[in-house]
């Protein structure tokens, strides 16, 4: 599970890099830095590196996911990049998650993990998908909510993850 | 990681790539929230669904008390009370030094309502207490995502008991014995089974031990005495200094002094002694003596919980208290010493009439093969300064057992202890 994991982000990077193939000059460097961040990625699976370290990874894998959408790489790609790091990292912690248990008691598990990636990856996908096909004006007061609740949102997760550190 | 931070960082990227799109109005960026979204959404919906699973455990140890290196069946029962589990991992959580485990300590599996699942293993425990005290389940929800973490106590203990070996006939001959028939011989004319000596008949006495021989000589009555066996006051005393207890291999010579102590001061209560034990090392651990199965398991019990130790003030023999044990009575002591000083100890004890047996394991018979020379050299040493030590004890009239740990105590003490043993030699 953890190599499918190490498959899924090296994948994840393969895709990214070329969506920014029409970002020209900008090619490079990003291509370095998913490079770079796979080896990381790999290095931190076959070292058994904490979960922190994993989740660090993933935030900035998707913070330059966002950067070549910014710049002008092609979307799809840059969605697929995403769902596969996202994937990626929810299988790894998976893996580590049900290390302890037996070989045999994990494989049905692991068959539901992979049809968690393909179900939720793809319905991402075209989620993601028909929101680039379709466009949608959102005005200011609709823009304001969005953000507000968007802020919600984290001010819960920051919440949360104070709450789980303060135990 | 758990359900709760998988929670929170989906919801951190969907937040930020929200608000990253809405500021810089680019759709491309708000579209990359969404599959965050989806992902997160599901987390979301799977802990509303397994929300708070009833789970009801229960561990079941068979044996409770055992010796050590027997099997130990552990069963840790797990039954839902609540809803389904579309998958439930369980693993018990075993304490340290219960050596190796032969079976699973762990299940994934679905769990319906009502139904039960079993985690059982055996484990060949080290002596000494061990607490189980809590079994560790993880939830997941359809689709293995990940539901809750679960904490389920469920404590337990079991009492490992040094190693006890059936020790043959120990012939002590303490100076003083207790008033109450046993097998100690005590210097004493009267009813037995050994001659011990005649005198002069008296009335009263019965006539069958009149010695007629004698009377055909002398013409006087003379009846035949056979020296009285009776019950004698036996103290063991462990050292568990940690000087005296070099660990040159593994186990080292503590965990040997332990059975060897079991085992005599098990022989000592069969024969019907007054059987006390002291622990000598972290503090004076004295188990005050008796008679009979109560004693053994009192005895048992210290001998289990007996650890090695390092304090300044135990660092030699002097401070053992003497009071504690009835004068002129037979010490047993456990050691395999530690330098010249533990020998002018013993040397005081047995001058002030206490009979004195010890058995030493030999710490150099369990030192794996030297890996140098000056290692071997130093080894050479410390063997020769040990035959020193024991040979002194040996002149001041201590019976000296230098027990090779790898042989059976048995052999040793049938050899050097009994009396037939001490008539072969």
């Amino acid at each position: 599970m953890t190599q499918v994991a190490c498959a899924l982000f090296v994948l994840g990077a393969a895709a990214l890099s070329a969506a920014a193939l029409p970002t020209a000059s900008l090619l490079f460097p990003i291509a370095s830095c998913n490079a770079l961040l796979a080896t990381l990625w790999i290095a931190l699976l076959a070292r058994g590196a904490g979960a922190r370290f994993l989740t660090l990874t993933l935030v900035v894998f998707v913070a330059i996911c966002a950067i070549v959408a910014l710049v002008g790489g092609w979307p799809y790609p840059v969605l697929a990049a995403a769902i596969l790091a996202l994937y990626g990292w929810d299988t790894a912690l998976t893996a580590r998650a049900i290390a302890p248990f037996p070989a045999k008691d994990r494989r049905r598990l692991i068959r539901h993990q992979v049809l968690k990636a393909l179900s939720l990856g793809g319905g991402g996908f075209a989620l993601a998908a028909c929101g680039l096909e379709w466009q949608v004006r959102l005005g200011f007061s609709a823009t304001l909510g969005l953000g507000l609740a968007s802020l919600l949102v984290l001010g819960i997760g920051f919440r949360t993850l104070i709450g789980r550190r303060s135990k | 990681m758990g359900q709760r931070a998988r929670l929170s960082v989906g919801a951190f990227l969907m937040v930020a790539l929200v608000l990253t799109g809405l500021l810089l109005r680019r759709r491309e960026v708000l579209a990359l929230a969404l599959p965050v979204l989806v992902y997160t959404g599901a987390l979301a919906l799977t802990r509303l669904v397994t929300l708070g699973p009833r789970l009801l455990v229960s561990r079941r140890l068979e044996p409770h008390r055992l010796e050590e290196d027997s099997p130990l069946q552990v069963t840790v029962t797990i039954r839902n009370e609540g809803r389904s589990i579309p998958f439930l991992g369980c693993t018990d959580v075993v304490p340290a030094g219960l050596g190796q485990i032969d079976g699973e300590t762990s299940c994934l599996r679905p769990l319906a309502a009502g139904e039960t699942a079993t985690i059982s293993y055996v484990v060949r425990p080290a002596r000494g207490e061990h607490v189980f005290h809590r079994a560790s389940g993880v939830c997941f929800g359809p689709l293995a995502l990940p539901a809750s973490e679960l904490d389920l106590p469920c404590e337990d203990r079991v009492f490992v008991l040094p190693r006890v070996e059936a020790l043959e006939e120990i012939d002590i001959r303490p100076r003083q014995t207790r008033v109450y028939s046993g097998t100690v011989r005590a210097s004493l004319g009267g009813v037995g089974t050994d001659f011990f000596g005649c005198r002069d008949y008296t009335p009263g006495d019965d006539v069958r031990r009149i010695n007629w021989r004698v009377y055909a000589r002398r013409g006087t009555l003379v009846v035949n005495e056979y020296e009285q066996e009776r019950i004698a006051d036996v103290s063991v005393i462990l050292d568990a200094r940690e000087r005296a207890n070099l660990r040159l291999g593994e186990p080292g010579p503590f965990a040997y002094s332990v059975r060897a102590a079991a085992s005599l001061a098990v022989h000592f209560l069969a024969a019907g002694n007054h059987v006390g034990l002291l622990i000598y090392g972290d503090l004076l651990d004295w188990t005050y003596p008796g008679y009979g199965r109560m004693q053994r398991e009192r005895i048992l019990d210290a001998l289990a919980g007996a650890n090695p130790a390092d304090k300044v003030v135990f660092e030699d023999l002097r401070h053992i208290p003497t009071r504690l044990f009835p004068p002129r009575s037979q010490l047993v002591v456990v050691s395999p010493l530690a330098d010249q000083d533990d020998v002018e100890v013993l040397g005081t004890l047995r001058a002030r009439g206490y009979q004195i047996i010890l058995v030493s394991p030999n710490p150099f018979a369990l030192t794996p093969a030297e890996p140098s020379p000056e290692h071997a050299l130093a080894v050479r040493i410390l063997r020769l300064r040990r035959a020193l030590l024991l040979s002194t004890l040996a002149g001041i009239g201590v019976q000296v057992v230098d027990w090779d740990p790898r042989q059976p105590l048995s052999r040793t003490t049938a050899h050097l202890l009994s009396r037939q043993g001490r008539r072969g030699r």
